[in-house]
Order: C-alpha cells, then structure tokens, then sequence
C-alpha cells in the first residue's frame, strides 16, 4: 500500500473517531483541512451532478451520515471505505429522482448513448477524447464507471468489495468486465495522434 | 493458466490505474490504463477548478445544523439510554423504588417530629353551655315541641323560650377552660353533655396530671373519645402518646 492510500485511509478514520468522540467542532476542521469538502463534491459532480446540488449533497452527507451515524461503522480502519459507499448510495438514490422526473428516451436513442461517441471533430487531442468518453461511458454504464473511478482514487479490491458488497471472486469478475466495457470507448480516441 | 493470465493482466492495469510503475506488461493494456489515468487526473484537475478552494457557508451550515441536532439529541438520549438495556432499566426501576421507600420513610420520621411538635398542651375553652339538670342533645319532639307539647316550629332551635334556659350563674369559667382551673367533675359534666373540647380537656388533665393522678390510659380513652367527635387535636395527641410509646 503507497503512502498517499495509507495517509487517506488514517484522516477519514482520524474524522470518524473525532465524530464518535463528540468532538464534531475539530472534526470538522480536519474536514475541511484534508480538503475532504472539494474531493467529495468533486466525486458527486463526477457522477453528473451540477456544483449546487452536489454541495448541497456533501453537506447533507456531513450531517446526517458523518456526524449522525458515525457510531454505526462496524470497522472504523473502513471509515473511508464507509464515506465513499454511503455517498455514492446517495448519488444513486439522487439520480434515481431525477431519472423518475426524467422523460425516458425512445429506444432507438436509448441504444444510441449506450455506445461510444463516434468522433467527427477534427484538431481534437487524445487526451480530451478520452476525456469525454469517460463522461460517455459514465452515462452509458455508470456502476461500472463508479468501480473504475474507485480504482483510480487508490481504492483496493478488498476495499471495493465492501463498497459494492459482492464476493472477493465477484468483484474480482465485475472489475474484468469494467475494463472490457471500458475499451470500446478508448479504442475509438486510438487513431487521434497525440 | 488461461484464468491466471487473465488475472495479471486485470492486476496490471488496475496498478496502472493506480499510478505503480509495472514491468513486463502487455502493452496494449498499459496504454489503455495510463490513457485512462491521464484522461482522469485531467477531468480532476478541471472539476476542481470548478470548486472554490474555501466554503465558509458550507461549515457554518453543517456547524450550525449539528448544533440543533446535539440540543435535540441530548433531550432523547435520556430515554433512549434508558430503554437501551432491559437489565438496566430493571435496575433502576428496582433502585428507583427503593430511594422511594427509603424517601417515605424519612418523610414520615419528618412527619413524626412536627407531630410532636404539635403536642397540645393548652386546654381548650369549652364555652359556657355547661347544663345543669339538662341536656343538649335534644330528640326531635324537644327540639320542635315545648314541654306542655305544644308545636314551637322549627325557630325553636335558634329561640329558645326563656323560661327553658339553664344556663349557670357564672359565665366567665366553667372550671373546664384554662389549664389551671380544670375540674374533674365539670368536665367530666360537659364531656358527657359530648363536648369534644371537654373530652380533650380531661384526656390533658390525665395525660399532665392535673388535678387528678396522672394516667396515660385514661388521657388516651378520652383523647379517642374527643377524637370520635372529630377532634382534630385530640387525635394529634393521641398520636403524640403511642409514638412516645406512653401507651401500648
């Protein structure tokens, strides 16, 4: 385990025993000093949620989990496992309001977002297709995207099983297929030459 | 070996992912992985561009809100706590009982100290309606009948003809009022005319020995006797008896 997964690991912890204690005033200015504030609504924003509602989110996060049921979490060496789980439940719950206030697009566009953006625009970089088929696939898959964005933020497997609370050989299975899902979308951003 | 391998490539490129330099990569993963890496730490770059750094309104709101959940909290955590543990809440039901017993009983030791406190010592004025050759207690037919067995009416009770008073000569003591001039034979008169104030009056005489030799059993025979007629007094001192335990 790196240093930087090591040291996230121990604030989350060292707020949720903070929490617990009933320090929440000190609690709150670890919070604010690990710049725990901007990497969750950076995550929310990340599952397509605009900066208002996403700071909205995090607050409400802060209070009713956070500081209300931090005495709930079984492990508290997960705390940060914990975080990320409860908000991303959150996300989900959030999306699934706004998906029912949603029209339901027809089939034919329904298939349509569910595959890679084919790329017309001419002068565009590598790294800014990619870019935007993240946020595609995002769209098109977004369980999937959300175990891959755990990868990148450092999580382990042990750590994504508990988020997802499916089996080690099963998350070991979901994450395969994730970077099979994944790689239609890269494969279209191959012939922009950097 | 075909799972195996499958394996190593899944753990290769979620190390790439991760940012942990890997050797002996496929290398069309390692390029899927570090694009996708570069792609990511870009789009986090620019969200957070999107987030200003400080949010003084978003700590005053969760601070303030945590404030108003503690205040409200600490109200239930009392009953809350209270239910938690059935073993606990039997234990300080049986405690709470006790300290209830134990608070009554000091309570009425309290009591017991005012009522001796209270022990009445003065002889109470009885009035001037000592009768001689007569009697109070009239029936129906003396009190709405004369003598001759004429009807009087019912102002009979409140006129009385002049001729049926019987009323001693002296009216400023009945010799059954005031500790020194009590008398065995008034206020044995009076008591039996169901003067209350005569009754406890002859249980003090006995109780403190005056003019007659002093006996507890007597005082409280005629202290229970004033009582039966509602004396509140009488009843105190008859009290004051037993706990002193002069009687038995």
């Amino acid at each position: 385990m790196t240093k930087e997964k090591q040291s996230k690991r121990h604030q989350a912890t060292e707020i949720i025993q903070l929490f617990r204690e009933g320090r929440s005033d000190e609690a709150l200015e670890l919070f604010e000093k690990y710049k725990l504030r901007k990497e969750f609504i950076g995550f929310v924003m990340k599952m397509g949620i605009n900066y208002e509602d996403a700071s909205d989110m995090v607050q409400k996060f802060t209070i009713d989990k956070l500081y209300m049921q931090s005495n709930s979490i079984k492990n508290i060496e997960f705390a940060r496992t914990w975080m990320y789980s409860v908000l991303t439940n959150m996300v989900n719950d959030q999306g699934r309001i706004l998906k029912k206030n949603r029209e339901v697009p027809l089939d034919e566009e329904r298939d349509q977002s569910r595959s890679p953006k084919i790329m017309d625009e001419k002068g565009q970089t590598r790294s800014g297709c990619i870019q935007e088929q993240l946020v595609k696939f995002r769209e098109a898959e977004p369980k999937r995207a959300e175990v891959i964005e755990f990868i990148l933020k450092g999580f382990s497997t042990e750590e994504i099983r508990l988020i997802l609370g499916r089996s080690y050989g099963a998350t070991r299975e979901f994450m395969s297929q994730c970077r099979k899902k994944f790689r239609p979308f890269i494969e279209i951003c191959n012939e922009i030459e950097e | 070996m075909m799972k195996n391998k499958e394996q190593k490539i899944l753990q290769d490129w979620i190390d790439t992912l991760q940012g942990v330099a890997v050797r002996g990569m496929d290398i069309k993963t390692r390029l899927e992985a570090r694009l996708l890496r570069n792609a990511w730490i870009a789009e986090n770059k620019k969200i957070e561009n999107e987030i200003p750094d400080q949010d003084d309104a978003f700590y005053q709101n969760v601070r303030e809100a945590i404030s108003k959940r503690k205040s409200k909290q600490s109200s239930k955590d009392l009953w809350s706590s209270f239910f938690e543990n059935k073993f606990k809440a039997f234990l300080i039901v049986i405690l709470g009982t006790g300290f209830v017993y134990a608070s009554k009983k000091t309570y009425d030791g309290v009591v017991s100290v005012a009522d001796e406190l209270n022990h009445i010592i003065l002889a109470k004025e009885t009035g001037n309606k000592l009768i001689v050759n007569g009697t109070n207690d009239k029936g129906f037919w003396d009190e709405h009948f004369d003598r001759h067995g004429g009807f009087t009416g019912f102002w009979s009770r409140y006129a009385t003809p002049e001729d049926e008073k019987l009323v001693p000569e002296n009216l400023d003591d009945n010799l059954c009022s005031y500790n020194a001039t009590l008398t065995l034979e008034n206020c044995l008169a009076l008591a039996n005319q169901y003067d209350t104030n005569a009754r406890f009056n002859l249980g003090l005489m006995y109780e403190l020995g005056i003019n007659v030799d002093q006996n507890y059993f007597q005082a409280y025979e005629w202290y229970k006797k004033s009582s039966a007629l509602g004396n509140e007094d009488a009843r105190s001192n008859m009290e004051y008896l037993i706990k002193k335990g002069l009687v038995y």
